[in-house]
């Protein structure tokens, strides 16, 4: 299979490093020379003035630290297992969020793992600033040795580009939608080759009422519910489009209206809107109360904040989600309540009060939930992420006589 | 209380001042939101889940409004399929979703009569010569109606002899419209279109043809365009552009465009000889601030709502726009007309927003 350059937009690498990829030399996962060099690119963006006015950098920059990927190997290595890298991963990012190649990039190098990495389409500032930084660490002699290893680049609506990508690739990873992933997915992987697909999922959070009353910082959780939903326009898989609430009833009462109305502060003061955002959302109710039995739009001040009342849960909730500040609001008399909507697509849960109580309903057998995390914490990344451990799928371990 | 539309034909389109207006739109408007609150089961449900209070409800403004796209997305419907005549779709190029709009014999009627009372008003009530600036095929299939098909033939009461000035390849039939101009010579004619279709494949066609030597003198014509301004505003062509060029190319002076929907067919804003959009006692535009659907003051850009009080097989009665626009006054158009005037100022921008969904699939 032969490959067209014209249409494709390097950032980092070029074609003849594409060609030599796969003869190029996997590592073992988490390599003291990787992980100074990811701690390298830490400090160079944490020392990097632009980088400082994207707060999802700055969390990936924290993120990439050397204390963060040695707890991760001791995790790990500890079974003294003889593991390896896979060989060249094809990372293909979301076009419509900033950060997520970077993660799944460092993830897959870590591991020991050469990189071809398929950029967001649309324009970000964070990419160019994490690109600059790593190229920047890439071009000191001791790293040099992996120049060969990492190719960085765009290119548009070409099975063809992606086809030899495909073919080339020992781990494909494809970061969703689901039509995305359909779409990627007609062009064939090596018999051997294996795939981490990412597909469209859901999210909820559960709030108890008693212990929203009785914490001391209303405004830091509204803060961290904004991070959690309106930082990514409420549409990133990990964004709670259902928000439960547990407690009493009276406590439900008085903890729902003094968390509106934190949040809508927050958002009123820091989200700016485009006029036909709230257009959507007034056509997203109109959907939902056309096919929804029993749901009830709750008055607010204004459309910042979309909150539709439940009396039952269903999976139309999904279907009909909405974003950018579109709440269905369910009063959880019992956990397993949630079953109806506790399909494939359930992803994260997000709680505030005991993360325990969400495991009656993890253990009846429900096909979703891959993550119970406090609220705050749903974008927060991990090598577990959606129900894989990603140093498993993105190493080989080995049979050694006389180490079993 | 039903209000008797009928007797509203009566009056003269552009004739009541804000409060009369008021008082008959808020009456008629009423009637209609109940009648669909009784007939149409989504609309009924879309009224519960806001939790709307008829006995609130004083005035026109305060009823609910329905989101356009919404015709794309569901079968509104508020009488039973015998009822139905015809289903109205709007234009959009294939694989894109289309309203369906449905159209009883009742409101048929309506439209029909709704909309001469308006454009007659401006062209006078005889029937002139009728150059139509698209081609016939655009009219053939009569059970879907496309936008485009549904407004040349509403239009077409206004016309007689009529003329389709492109054939099926969307070429200008030069000859024959010379033959035409020579067989109706000292008349008024009428001339009506697309805007797009009459700047692309009339008015370029005629440039062309003026260096060859021919040339059309439509100095006695009247155009009425509509469909809005988004391919020409791509070429830079603004309205004073558009109406500057046909004058200089074919003396065509008479220009005015219209906005309007094929979700309320019928009622149609007309552009006065001053450049406003007119709304008449048939219809209103209410401005509304995105963040809280609050109303503009006269100037205040906002997203537009439009009231019609023509739809009863259908709650299309009061809906919500995607377009863009601002209230440049009320009552007091030097024109003459009563009722707001306004201007549009384009389709509200698409937001592009964050999240792991498929905004790659669709590039493929």
């Amino acid at each position: 299979m032969q490959l067209n350059s014209e249409f494709l937009k390097f950032q980092i690498g070029d074609e003849q490093i594409i060609k030599n990829m796969s003869r190029m030399p996997v590592e073992q996962p988490f390599d003291l020379d990787r992980i100074a060099f990811l701690n390298d690119v830490s400090k160079e963006l944490l020392s990097d003035k632009e980088a400082k006015l994207y707060s999802d950098v700055v969390t990936f920059a924290f993120w990439l630290r050397r204390a963060n990927m040695e707890k991760e190997k001791e995790d790990f290595c500890s079974d003294e297992k003889l593991r390896m890298g896979r060989g060249v991963v094809f990372h293909i990012a979301p076009s419509n969020v900033a950060v997520n190649y970077a993660y799944s990039f460092a993830v897959s190098f870590v591991l020991g793992n050469a990189n071809i990495v398929r950029l967001p389409s649309r324009a970000f500032r964070q990419v160019n600033i994490i690109n600059r930084a790593i190229q920047r660490v890439l071009e000191r002699t001791e790293y040099q040795k992996w120049k060969n290893t990492l190719v960085f680049l765009r290119y548009e609506r070409s099975q063809v580009i992606t086809e030899y990508f495909s073919s080339i690739c020992d781990v494909r990873i494809i970061w969703g939608g689901d039509s995305t992933i359909r779409e990627i997915r007609r062009s064939e992987l090596q018999p051997r080759a294996g795939e981490i697909t990412f597909a469209d999922r859901y999210s909820i959070c559960i709030l108890d009422a008693e212990e929203y009353l009785y914490a001391t910082e209303k405004d830091k959780l509204a803060l961290d519910f904004y991070n959690d939903t309106y930082l990514t326009d409420q549409n990133a898989c990990t964004s709670p489009r259902l928000v439960c609430w547990t407690g009493k009833q009276e406590q439900i009462l008085q903890a729902k209206e003094i968390f509106w109305e934190k949040l809508w502060s927050l958002v009123e003061k820091t989200y700016v809107f485009q006029a036909v955002q709230f257009v959507d959302k007034l056509t997203n109710i109109c959907l939902a109360a056309a096919q929804i039995e029993g749901i009830q739009v709750k008055p607010m001040k204004d459309n910042r904040i979309v909150r539709i009342e439940i009396k039952k849960i269903t999976p139309l909730i999904q279907e009909y989600r909405g974003n950018s500040g579109v709440f269905y609001e369910y009063d959880l008399k019992n956990v397993m309540d949630l079953v109806p909507i506790c399909s494939g697509k359930l992803q994260t849960v997000a709680v505030l009060g005991d993360c325990e109580m969400v495991l009656p309903l993890v253990r009846s057998g429900v096909r979703g939930i891959d993550r119970v995390v406090k609220i705050g914490n749903t974008m927060e990344f991990s090598f577990l992420w959606d129900g894989y451990d990603l140093r498993e799928r993105l190493t080989r371990k080995i049979t050694l006589v006389g180490r079993e | 209380m039903e209000y008797n539309y009928e007797s509203m034909l009566e009056l003269e389109p552009y004739s009541l001042g804000k409060a009369e207006k008021q008082e008959l739109l808020s009456r008629r408007l009423s009637s209609l939101s109940r009648q669909h609150y009784q007939t149409c089961d989504v609309y009924k449900r879309i009224a519960d889940v806001f939790g709307v209070d008829w006995e609130q409800i004083d005035s026109y403004y305060q009823l609910p409004f329905l989101p356009v796209r919404l015709f794309k997305e569901l079968d509104l419907c508020s009488v039973s399929e015998e009822e139905i005549i015809k289903t109205m779709t709007s234009s959009g190029t294939s694989g894109q979703r289309v309203s369906r709009i449905y159209v009883d014999r009742k409101t048929a009627g309506y439209q029909q009569k709704t909309l001469v009372k308006i454009v007659s008003s401006f062209t006078g009530k005889a029937r002139m010569p009728m150059l139509i600036i698209d081609c016939p095929s655009v009219v053939k299939n009569r059970a879907m109606f496309s936008a485009r098909g549904a407004g040349i033939l509403g239009f077409s009461i206004f016309g007689r002899d009529k003329m389709y000035a492109l054939d099926d390849n969307m070429q200008l039939d030069i000859e024959e419209i010379t033959a035409f101009l020579e067989k109706h010579k000292g008349e008024r004619i009428f001339l009506f279109g697309f805007t797009f279709m009459v700047w692309q494949h009339f008015y370029r066609e005629l440039v062309r043809l003026r260096q060859k030597g021919v040339k059309l003198d439509l100095s006695n014509g009247i155009l009425i365009h509509g469909g809005g301004w988004k391919k020409l505003e791509s070429e830079a062509v603004s309205p004073g552009v558009f109406h500057q060029s046909l004058k200089e190319v074919c003396g065509l002076d008479d220009v005015h465009d219209y906005y309007g929907m094929v979700e309320q067919t019928g009622c149609i804003y007309m552009q006065c000889e001053y450049g406003h959009l007119h709304a008449s006692i048939f219809s209103d535009v209410i401005i509304r601030r995105p963040e809280d659907f609050s109303v503009c003051g006269i100037g205040e850009k906002g997203v537009i709502q439009v009231v019609s009080v023509i739809p009863e097989s259908y709650p299309g009665h009061s809906l919500l726009t995607e377009d863009e626009g601002m209230i440049l006054g009320e009552d007091d158009c030097p024109c003459g007309r009563k009722g707001k005037y306004f201007s549009v100022s384009g389709r509200l921008k698409n937001a592009e927003i964050r999240g792991c969904s498929d905004t790659y699939a669709a590039k493929f």
